[in-house]
């Protein structure tokens, strides 16, 4: 066997491969043997047919139907062993065959590019750092209070602590009931803080029986443009209930918390701390896409083009996966493809950066890592260690790991400057006026100046 | 001059003969005998056959019923040469389909 590899560009390579007929009569016998079982001769059972009579009659075909998939095994048995692994799909460009002869053909595939590596280390990134605060605490009691409510039929609407059962109709501008518009038994907590305001003042004293108006106003953007729609509705009280929130109390507390708390305040200490725990997860998130985004905006290139589409198909087949799964309802392809298109470049990016990242600073993972994370999970999945780290290898969880270590290495080379998140929202808002205000007092001096001129 | 050999039979169980005892099915003219047809295995793959069994099949009559009114028709006749060849020796006969 002859091979030779070109590099064609940065991140592509040509092979050529040469192999004598000899070296590839064990794959071609295996043709015959495969074809054989589908193919009918007179005189003949199906499958029956000797060897002799189908290359007397089939061999061309045969032979050169079997060469494109020799070709292709033998495409990948060499590039498996070289350094450079195809990362997208091949294209086979040019295969000759002379049966009896000899075959040779060229493919040519995409590598990963080898970059100059610019500004990974010490990059400079705010993280938000959230903080709890004690009204938050007290909203999730009163959340967890709300959700825990009994209720009890009451006469008349007091106040917004009332749920009410209605039937909702749609009226036109003149009142008349729109045809097809009512829905039935809608239950409204009038203390919820979706409600639309008008409808919990409308619905104050009324009593079951009783009817009660109110608009919905529906705003919308399309592109720039914004979409107003008024909605007039007529509801009719059906039931009203008056929510009585439960007493806060040790009983109570242990309920809610599966006895992980006995008193209230121990309970508030347990909401923080999981509020806490939330909030750094986010903010770790946060901190590690801005990351991300500013170190593939300082090594900034384009792309192999099969490698962005074997990631935007891949990403595609998931979120269709996705659909399929929660049964989405009026799933677009065609929108989701275009906002797919932006992320498997920018994926693409990420995926070439971390590789050259983790070439350059000699990261691995290593057998023993795979060997531990198998007997750390083994118990709960029920797998001996050792089938799982081979399920691990096949199912790409090394090239998971190894993008877990690059980004530990790159938050530890990072610069982090934490950031209270109201306080840049505020200065982020103050600075999107300024220019405003800067426009506006130029356009106002220079009428004066135009007055003056006249 | 007619053509003694007609045609080589390949089918399974010829193929088998021919593997196991050196025995190769022929399609052979209607009027030839065993001994034309020894001569004419000889003549053409210069083996030397040492039997020739021979069957000869009459035509089948076929009978087919259209709306003009019943047809009746026969199928060609045919013979059969089952020539066995002296020890050793083998005709190519899968060059021959």
């Amino acid at each position: 066997m002859e091979k030779t590899v070109n590099k064609v560009s940065d991140y592509e390579n040509e092979i050529e491969v040469s192999l004598e007929y000899d070296e590839i009569k064990p794959e071609i016998d295996e043709a015959y043997k495969k074809e054989r079982k589908n193919l009918t001769h007179p005189g003949f059972r199906k499958g029956k047919v000797p060897a002799a009579i189908l290359k007397n009659v089939y061999g061309d075909a045969i032979e050169y139907k079997a060469s494109e998939d020799i070709a292709n095994k033998k495409f990948w048995d060499i590039v498996n062993d070289e350094e450079n692994k195809p990362i997208s799909t091949p294209q086979l460009t040019d295969l000759k065959f002379e049966p009896g002869s000899k075959l040779s053909f060229k493919v040519k595939y995409e590598v990963m590019p080898t970059l100059e590596l610019k500004n990974y280390k010490g990059i400079e990134v705010d993280k938000p750092v959230f903080k709890v605060k004690d009204e938050d605490v007290e909203k999730e009691i009163e959340h967890l209070m709300k959700s825990n409510a009994t209720f009890e039929d009451a006469d008349v609407i007091e106040d917004d602590g009332f749920k009410i059962t209605a039937n909702l109709q749609r009226v036109n501008d003149d009142n008349t009931p729109m045809e097809g518009s009512l829905s039935e038994n809608i239950e409204i907590d009038l203390g919820a803080p979706t409600v639309n305001p008008e409808i919990v003042e409308a619905a104050k004293g009324k009593k079951v029986g009783d009817n009660f108006n109110f608009t919905f106003v529906d705003e919308h953007k399309h592109g720039e443009e914004t979409h107003k729609e008024e909605f007039k509705y007529t509801a009719e009280v059906i039931k009203i209930q008056k929510i009585k929130l439960p007493e806060v109390n040790e009983e109570f507390v242990q309920k809610i918390s599966n006895n992980k708390a006995k008193a209230l305040d121990e309970f508030r200490a347990q909401i923080r701390d999981n509020f806490e725990k939330y909030f750094e997860g986010q903010s770790d998130n946060i901190f590690s896409n801005a990351l991300l985004t500013k170190l593939v905006e300082n090594n900034d290139f384009t792309p192999p083009p099969g490698y962005v589409d074997t990631l935007f198909n891949k990403l595609l087949e998931y979120e269709k996966q996705n659909a399929q799964r929660n049964k989405t309802p009026n799933f677009n392809e065609e929108a989701m493809k275009e906002q797919l298109k932006p992320r498997s470049v920018w994926n693409a990016k990420w995926q070439i950066l971390l590789d050259n990242i983790a070439r350059a600073e000699n990261i691995v993972v290593e057998d023993s890592e795979l060997m531990d994370l198998a007997e750390k999970e083994a118990p709960s999945i029920g797998l001996p260690a050792e089938k799982l780290v081979e399920f691990y290898k096949q199912n790409n969880r090394t090239e998971a790991l190894l993008e877990e270590k690059v980004l530990k290495f790159l938050k530890e080379n990072a610069k982090v400057n934490e950031v209270d998140p109201e306080k840049a929202q505020a200065k982020k808002e103050t600075k999107k006026k300024a220019p405003a205000k800067k426009a506006a007092a130029k356009s106002t001096k220079k009428n004066k100046d135009d007055k003056e001129k006249n | 001059m007619r053509n003694v050999l007609i045609r080589p039979l390949v089918t399974e169980k010829m193929t088998e003969l021919n593997e196991s005892t050196a025995q190769y099915g022929f399609i052979v003219d209607v009027n030839a005998n065993k001994i034309e047809i020894k001569r004419a295995i000889k003549e053409k793959f210069n083996v030397d056959a040492v039997d020739v069994n021979t069957i000869k099949y009459k035509g089948k009559l076929k009978t087919q019923l259209t709306r003009k009114g019943r047809f009746s028709g026969k199928t060609a006749q045919y013979k059969k040469a089952v020539v066995t060849l002296k020890e050793g020796q083998t005709i190519d006969i899968f060059g021959e389909v």
